[in-house]
């Protein structure tokens, strides 16, 4: 049934809950590759369902796929896919706390692939641990999009998704599929990536009706900062909406990702006068008797601490409290005093997150 | 041309429909395809002039041994009686070659170091897994076509295997007549990104070649040019280097007129001297650059396009100001900018500009501003 270009592996079939996946090789381009098929014809549309899911959005943090395979009919019968030969994470737990960076950044690459795939207008559906793994590159990829669906008006007749990761309104009849249960799955991920115990709040069918699951920050204490956390626990908000977004929380943990790594210069004509960085967090900037500014970086924005006299940040007077955008231009003096007035640029840098 | 182009709506393998003709960069044809099985867009590449050749397996083979987003993902290959081809995803965007002849006269530091970011990371990948490039150069680096140029892949590791080999007759053919270099296009292109062991012994020159490439790259985004040059003037400066054991480069003019940039030149200038030795030993590993680059500190917000409205206008009280105004061409909106933040200045009323922008008031802050064609 295969063509002869991908021949079988000595490996044996990795069966999953409604189709088996078989590495194979691929001899035209000389790579192993995943080929996966259905265990009966009638669960085909599944391999529709995924092919269209994974064609339709290309996202670095989602397999590849290549083929699709054919009967004599023309029916699709399997499909070749991209072999992942990195780790899986089922283990990962015994390791989160004690690496609470990797764990961020494992949390961050799914959510970028949720954000590719919500902002393609498809919701994957069963997200677990089970579906993600790491290519030889060390990139986290999902995969397995058999019940993925398109499309802003889909229902449920049945819940095919793995019951701990289902979000509560699952558990209603004939409710519309939502991103928003993308990110309940996104939020056990975040325990099972962390604890072997799930908190028991979570495996009632439906999960959390007597209240909430603890806060993450029982596992991770003071090694994650609290306003992450408390995103991350959101995401497993009875409520759909109460749920932060893909986007929101790809854009939090960039920010905390590069915490610390900071640079902020202040510049006055050609001379840098004063650089904040974690090494250094706190400054003050006096010039002569026009102004006094005192400003701290805190890991992930630098504030101002402290003001006295006349200080302007982009001609609005300095507040305490106040962020220092990443450029911004402070003037000391007041604007009678004409070209006697100082100007220092402010100008925040970063390094870049490159996976 | 003695052999037609594929024509438009021409089936191949009955999967891939020409949607068109894209170009022919050297070595090969490129085609855009509709994939009919996976109903998407994909790029087909096939070796010019319908040359079956196994050279061009083998590149596609490379390539396809490496997933990682910053390197062009092969998806397919395939032969029929008369020609070799490879399908590699699409990728919407220009070569990094062409937005430095079309867009961009040089970069500033920011967008420099971004772009020589991503090319460390997809060269690292590449090394990782065994894999020498061989023909590094700004035509093999894809960008998004956005002003700030966010995505970079590496491609064309394919006919870098067939030009490998076409490079090496070629430069048989110059050592024994040096007119060659004229009549030679792949010759032409590569030279100036070719490390000094390749002259000596071409088979023989590994991994580090990529990295004498990568600096040279690099050099080319800061200042605009080669380090040295194009044509048989460049193979004279590189043999030159080669004996004397020491390359000579001209510092970047743009370099130590900005304060804000000027750590992060002092980095970008580090690694391109680390990486233009003539030694291959000497030069830094792909690994070794990557590290660097992720210690480098810099901006990658949005980028933007506009126009220079008005520059230094005069005070009431005599004396000019060192500041201006951009229109922005997408966006209804006039923001502030100052000299100290003008890249390839000095700045002029009616230059075109590439610019980030922040808050400010009454108008937004643009910065870092860079001069483009």
């Amino acid at each position: 049934m295969l063509p002869t270009r991908y021949v079988a592996n000595q490996q044996n079939r990795i069966p999953g809950g409604f189709g088996s996946v078989r590495p194979v090789h691929d001899e035209y381009l000389d790579r192993s590759v995943l080929f996966k098929s259905m265990h009966v014809p009638e669960e085909n549309a599944q391999l529709e369902k995924e092919i269209r899911g994974l064609s339709s959005v290309r996202s670095r943090h989602i397999i590849d796929i290549y083929d699709v395979i054919y009967d004599t009919h023309g029916n699709v019968v399997g499909i070749i896919i991209e072999q992942l030969t990195g780790r899986d994470y089922l283990g990962f737990h015994t390791e989160a706390v004690g690496d609470p960076v990797k764990y961020l950044t494992l949390i961050y690459q799914i959510a970028v692939a949720l954000k590719d795939l919500h902002g393609a207008g498809i919701v994957h559906r069963d997200i677990k641990l089970e579906n993600m793994k790491e290519s030889s590159a060390g990139i986290l990829k999902v995969f397995d999009f058999g019940i993925s669906c398109a499309g802003t008006d889909y229902h449920t007749t049945q819940n095919r998704g793995t019951l701990v990761y289902a979000a509560p309104e699952l558990y209603q009849a004939g409710v519309k599929i939502t991103p928003a249960m993308d990110i309940y799955a996104l939020g056990v991920c975040c325990w099972t990536l962390a604890s072997s115990q799930l908190p028991e709040i979570l495996l009632k069918r439906p999960p959390q009706t007597s209240g909430r699951a603890s806060s993450l920050q029982s596992l991770f204490g003071t090694t994650i900062n609290p306003a992450v956390l408390a995103v991350l626990d959101n995401c497993l908000h009875p409520d759909p909406s109460g749920r932060p977004s893909a986007v929101e929380i790809c854009e939090l943990l960039e920010r905390h990702l590069l915490k610390g790594a900071h640079r902020g210069l202040f510049v006055q004509g050609s001379e840098t006068i004063y650089e904040l960085s974690a090494e250094k967090p706190n400054v003050g900037i006096k010039i002569g008797t026009l102004g006094d500014l005192r400003v701290a970086y805190d890991g992930l924005s630098f504030r101002v601490a402290a003001v006295s006299g006349a200080v302007y940040i982009n001609n609005v007077p300095a507040q305490s409290g106040a962020i220092l955008h990443d450029a911004c231009v402070l003037t000391y003096g007041t604007p009678d005093l004409g070209s006697s007035r100082q100007w220092v640029t402010f100008i925040s840098s970063k390094p870049e997150l490159v996976l | 041309m003695s052999d037609l182009l594929i024509p438009n709506g021409h089936v191949l393998i009955e999967r891939y429909v020409i949607e068109q003709y894209l170009t022919s960069g050297g070595m090969q044809e490129v085609y855009i395809c509709h994939d009919r099985s996976l109903g998407r867009r994909v790029v087909l590449k096939t070796p010019k002039g319908g040359v079956s050749d196994r050279r061009f397996r083998r590149g596609a083979e490379m390539g396809a041994r490496i997933s990682h987003h910053n390197v062009a993902a092969t998806f397919d290959y395939f032969e029929d009686e008369k020609r070799t081809y490879m399908v590699e995803e699409f990728i919407n965007g220009f070569d990094l070659g062409k937005r430095l002849n079309t867009d961009f006269y040089f970069l500033d530091p920011f967008l420099a170091a971004h772009v020589i970011h991503n090319i460390a990371r997809a060269l690292y990948e590449a090394h990782r897994v065994g894999i020498c490039h061989r023909d590094l150069k700004p035509g093999n680096v894809m960008t998004s076509p956005d002003p700030g140029m966010r995505f970079i892949k590496l491609t064309d590791f394919g006919i870098a295997k067939l030009a490998e080999a076409e490079l090496a007759v070629e430069m048989q053919r110059f050592d024994e007549d040096n007119s060659t270099l004229t009549t030679s296009n792949t010759l032409l292109g590569a030279v100036p990104y070719m490390a000094p062991e390749c002259w000596a012994n071409w088979k023989g020159a590994g991994q580090p070649m990529d990295i004498w490439a990568l600096g040279c790259i690099a050099y080319q985004l800061v200042t605009g040019e080669t380090p040295f040059g194009v044509g048989r003037g460049a193979i004279a400066k590189v043999v030159f280097a080669e004996q004397s054991g020491k390359v000579e480069l001209v510092h970047p003019v743009a370099f130590g007129k900005h304060e804000a940039t000027a750590a992060l030149e002092k980095d970008l200038w580090s690694l391109i001297t680390s990486c233009i030795q003539v030694d291959p030993n000497s030069r830094p590993t792909a690994e070794d650059v990557l590290r660097s680059c992720g210690s480098w500190c810099y901006s990658t917000a949005d980028r933007h396009i506009g126009v220079v409205k008005s520059y230094a206008v005069p005070y009431p009280s005599g004396g000019k100001s060192k500041s201006g105004y951009i229109d922005d061409l997408d966006v209804q909106r006039r923001l502030f900018f100052h000299l100290s933040e003008f890249f390839g200045g000095p700045p002029a009323v009616g230059q075109k500009v590439n610019f980030s922008l922040y808050p400010g008031f009454p108008h937004s802050r643009a910065a870092p501003v860079l001069k483009v064609r």
